[in-house]
């Protein structure tokens, strides 16, 4: 979460942000019962970035739209800040800019200057670091070679001390995350609204 | 029988004062909201209640309740006299296309302080619509019906009158789209099982007749108080409104009744449709559906019309009067059931109200207030008396 803040410009939330839920974060964690009688697990929750997302259907000016690798991006000079996308999310995952972000005099030079900063009035959300996908593609193509795996993984799987979270193509069939995703143990969060997420959990060992 | 103020009686020292006052007292709460609403546009700061779960609120249903309720239940009045021709509902159809171009613009303007950066709309319409969402159709539908419903209301007032029907024709089928299109933006996404599937585009069509006799039926009995040519014809509009309202409210009891029975009935499986319903029924909401929508808005109203002891000559109107605070209410129950319920995924812990905060509840007053008072200063100087 910190990484994620760091690497995408998220203003630090403040006491007064959390009680009037203006909270600023692209993903946070959320405590999942696997069944009723056993103990909550925390599972980090961002953007699903569905395939058949109702957010970008939602979005009045394209703002809001789905890049060809599949991730649900943002592009902020177009929100008009309607926040139907908020309504539209099943996941709660979209939050809005209610007040303009600020940050601390002595951060602004550590801010990434791959990022845009969001004004007051827009609505944000995870991108899966979307800026280092574009990075990792130019690397690739002055190499002359294509995308690795590897080359591109977001700040929140790069950072993971424990390696709980991992990142791949899921197109490839061959791919390290495509035998996760194909695993008994993997589920994703509201199946049943057919929003087909691409962010997959895995469930503990038995 | 002009006597300087046309048609009216009422011009002594005293009436004309009093017009005054009133007219003070209702340019107060619009001063005030715009005071606000200039704020909350260009201040750092915001100024609602509102946060992330619960990101719709009071603006929203103060608009639903302008652009849908008042502003295409005004057209589908005014539409009777000059689409159908029904003759005596000829009298009202300027103060009604009046009415139906003041509460759109009003309510649209409430949308300039509700979206963050509205200014971003005008380019994202033009550069890069998305024709599936619902709030782009919305936004198209509603310019072209300004247009028209502005349009039909400039050939009324120079006396095209030809002109004017064939343009209220498109208009009428216009204000029902649009109408119908905001229940739309509720009723598609999957999301909210509350608001989800065809019930309410339906409901918001049946809510703007209800709005619209109401509305009118208050303004043809305070102009019949002082229109002394044509107070007989008002009188009995108001008798014949009457008993639409009283159609109409009654067809509205099972609406509202159907709506909870199928969200409550065998305890919906605890699911978000369920949940939403019983915020309206024993929950953070009960006081305004019991007793904003349902008792002042539905059932004193009917009572008031039906029941022949209660009969006298102001009753229908104290009845239309309810009739539009539960239109209100309705639309702020509508908007805020599904928001209050507890996330699956934030651990479902207890309803969560966000009562709308005093800035909000300016703005959206004093958007109301403007509406009331723009129609009283062009009634006081008689600029859509009908004539003959």
């Amino acid at each position: 979460m910190i990484a994620c803040k760091h690497e995408n410009n998220v203003p630090y939330s403040t006491p007064t942000s959390v009680d009037s839920d203006h909270l600023r974060t692209w993903i946070r964690l959320v405590g999942v019962k696997a069944s009723p009688g056993r103990a909550s697990t925390p599972l980090p929750l961002g953007c699903q970035h569905c395939e058949g997302a109702p957010c970008t259907n939602a979005c009045p000016t394209s703002a809001t739209y789905q890049t060809p690798e599949g991730i649900v991006a943002q592009i902020y000079p177009r929100c008009i800040g309607c926040r139907y996308c908020m309504n539209a999310c099943p996941y709660g995952v979209r939050v809005f800019n209610w007040t303009r972000p600020e940050w601390p005099e002595s951060m602004l030079p550590m801010a990434n200057p791959h990022v845009s900063k969001r004004p007051k009035g827009v609505v944000e959300k995870c991108t899966f670091c979307h800026h280092r996908l574009i990075q990792a593609n130019e690397r690739a193509r002055a190499e002359g070679r294509k995308l690795m795996p590897g080359d591109y993984v977001p700040a929140c799987v790069q950072t993971c001390p424990s390696g709980a979270m991992a990142f791949g193509d899921l197109s490839d069939p061959r791919s390290d995350i495509a035998a996760l995703a194909a695993s008994p143990r993997a589920f994703r969060l509201k199946e049943e609204l057919g929003t087909r997420p691409k962010v997959i959990y895995l469930r503990q060992r038995e | 029988m002009s006597n300087g103020y046309g048609h009216y009686e009422n011009t002594s020292i005293s009436g004309r004062a009093g017009f005054w006052v009133w007219i003070g007292l209702l340019s107060l709460p619009v001063l005030w909201a715009v005071y606000w609403g200039a704020l909350s546009l260009f201040s750092a700061d915001d100024f609602s209640a509102l946060g992330n779960r619960t990101p719709w609120g009071l603006y929203i249903s103060g608009y639903a309740f302008l652009v849908v309720s008042c502003s295409i239940g005004a057209c589908l009045i005014g539409s009777l006299g000059s689409v159908f021709q029904i003759e005596r509902f000829v009298i009202l159809e300027k103060r009604a296309v009046f009415l139906a171009v003041t509460s759109l613009i009003t309510g649209m303007s409430l949308m300039l302080v509700e979206l963050g950066q509205p200014i971003n709309m005008i380019r994202g319409y033009i550069d890069t619509p998305n024709p599936a969402s619902p709030i782009f159709g919305m936004g198209v539908i509603y310019t072209m019906d300004l247009a028209l419903i502005t349009a039909e209301f400039i050939l009324l007032m120079t006396n095209n009158l030809l002109i004017a029907r064939r343009i209220g024709i498109l208009a009428l089928f216009t204000a029902i789209s649009a109408g119908s299109t905001v229940g739309s933006v509720f009723g598609l996404p999957a999301t909210k099982p509350y608001w989800n599937g065809p019930y309410l585009p339906i409901d918001f069509i049946l809510c703007a007749w209800i709005t619209g006799f109401a509305m009118m039926l208050i303004v043809a009995y305070t102009s019949a108080q002082r229109d002394t040519v044509h107070r007989e014809q008002l009188l009995g509009l108001v008798d014949s409104m009457g008993k639409w309202l009283a159609i109409f409210l009654a067809v509205d009891v099972f609406f509202v009744l159907w709506t909870i029975s199928t969200g409550l009935y065998g305890g919906g499986g605890g699911g978000d449709k369920y949940l939403a319903t019983m915020a309206l029924v024993t929950g953070p909401l009960k006081f305004t559906f019991w007793g904003g929508e349902v008792i002042v808005g539905l059932f004193l109203p009917l009572a008031l019309l039906l029941l022949p002891g209660w009969k006298k000559a102001g009753t229908p109107c104290v009845a239309a009067i309810m009739v539009v605070i539960g239109m209100l209410a309705n639309k702020v129950n509508m908007l805020l059931a599904p928001q209050t319920i507890p996330v699956p995924l934030f651990g479902r812990e207890a309803y969560r109200l966000v009562v709308p905060s005093m800035v909000e509840m300016s703005i959206v007053g004093g958007a109301i207030a403007f509406v009331v008072l723009a129609y009283s200063l062009v009634d006081r100087f008689e600029l859509l008396t009908h004539e003959a």
